[in-house]
């Protein structure tokens, strides 16, 4: 069975209606495929038993659009390396906007154009960029 | 032994060498922003990219240009998938250099081998000396022949 999820609430009980126990709620709605009512299934979660010593995961704001103009580049890839090998490819909304073989004067000229938005740039080559930070100072968190 | 020796006797010892630091460097997008703090700088030839402080990327409001995952010195780390910045860096008596660097937290400047590529850097141990200069076709006949400038 399939079903389109409609919304997610997060609540949370105060201490005093539950005596000291306070309480996350999780409310799911749900519309299972055919079925014209909504769904609606709710958790409550003593905060007691929410492990509160994990690291929260704090997603870079731009991670997201690098994960869409990596995925563009490598789709693309295999053209633009029978085209512009070597070159540098600058990618942004799932497109290239530009090229050089000069890398720092395609990054001024997107810094120019694009300046505090998400641009992939990229050297056109089949094998991954990688760095060796052999250094202990570089793995400071 | 012999030159802790040699070292008494010539009236220095063995810490005398100095850190390869270099005092101020300031950073600036490719617009020409500068940031206010002149940074101090930690040489590292067993960085293969150079690495800055992650809050200059984000006080001159950088966009990043790509993120990678380094490997650590013991090679056996979990990556940790970090942005890389196009930036200029200014050190002091230096000649300037623009590079793809690590946006990482961290409080000083990690001068990796991309920034020493251009440059001509002579460690002398027994005299403790250290030598940071610009490359040029004539030094690098010179130092050769005449040792250090």
């Amino acid at each position: 069975m399939r079903a389109s999820l409609e919304s997610v609430r997060k609540g949370r009980t105060e201490p005093e209606e539950y005596g000291r126990s306070l309480k996350e709620i999780y409310v799911f709605s749900f519309r299972p495929e055919g079925y014209e009512d909504t769904f609606r299934v709710s958790f409550e979660v003593p905060r007691r038993d929410i492990d509160t010593e994990s690291e929260p995961i704090n997603l870079h704001p731009f991670e997201a659009a690098f994960t869409r103009e990596q995925t563009a580049f490598f789709e693309v890839l295999p053209q633009l390396l029978r085209r512009a090998p070597g070159k540098f490819a600058a990618f942004r909304n799932g497109r290239l906007v530009d090229e050089d073989a000069d890398e720092f004067a395609l990054a001024a000229r997107i810094e120019q154009a694009y300046r505090g938005e998400f641009v992939l740039i990229r050297r056109i080559a089949a094998a991954c960029p990688e760095d060796c930070l052999d250094s202990p100072e570089s793995e400071s968190p | 032994m012999i030159r802790d020796k040699l070292g008494t006797i010539c009236g220095w010892d063995r810490f005398a060498f100095p850190a390869p630091v270099v005092q101020r460097i300031s950073l600036t997008d490719l617009a020409g922003n500068a940031h206010p703090i002149r940074w101090p700088g930690l040489l590292d030839t067993g960085a293969e990219r150079s690495a800055v402080p992650l809050e200059v990327c984000k006080e001159l409001r950088l966009a990043p240009r790509d993120w990678r995952s380094p490997r650590g010195f013991d090679r056996e780390a979990t990556p940790r998938r970090t942005p890389l910045y196009y930036l200029c860096l200014l050190p002091n008596g230096l000649p300037r250099a623009t590079l793809l660097v690590y946006g990482v937290p961290r409080t000083n400047v990690l001068l990796g081998r991309d920034f020493l590529a251009n440059l001509i850097m002579i460690v002398d141990g027994p005299r403790g000396r250290l030598r940071i200069g610009r490359s040029t076709i004539l030094s690098r006949i010179l130092i050769p022949c005449i040792g250090l400038r």
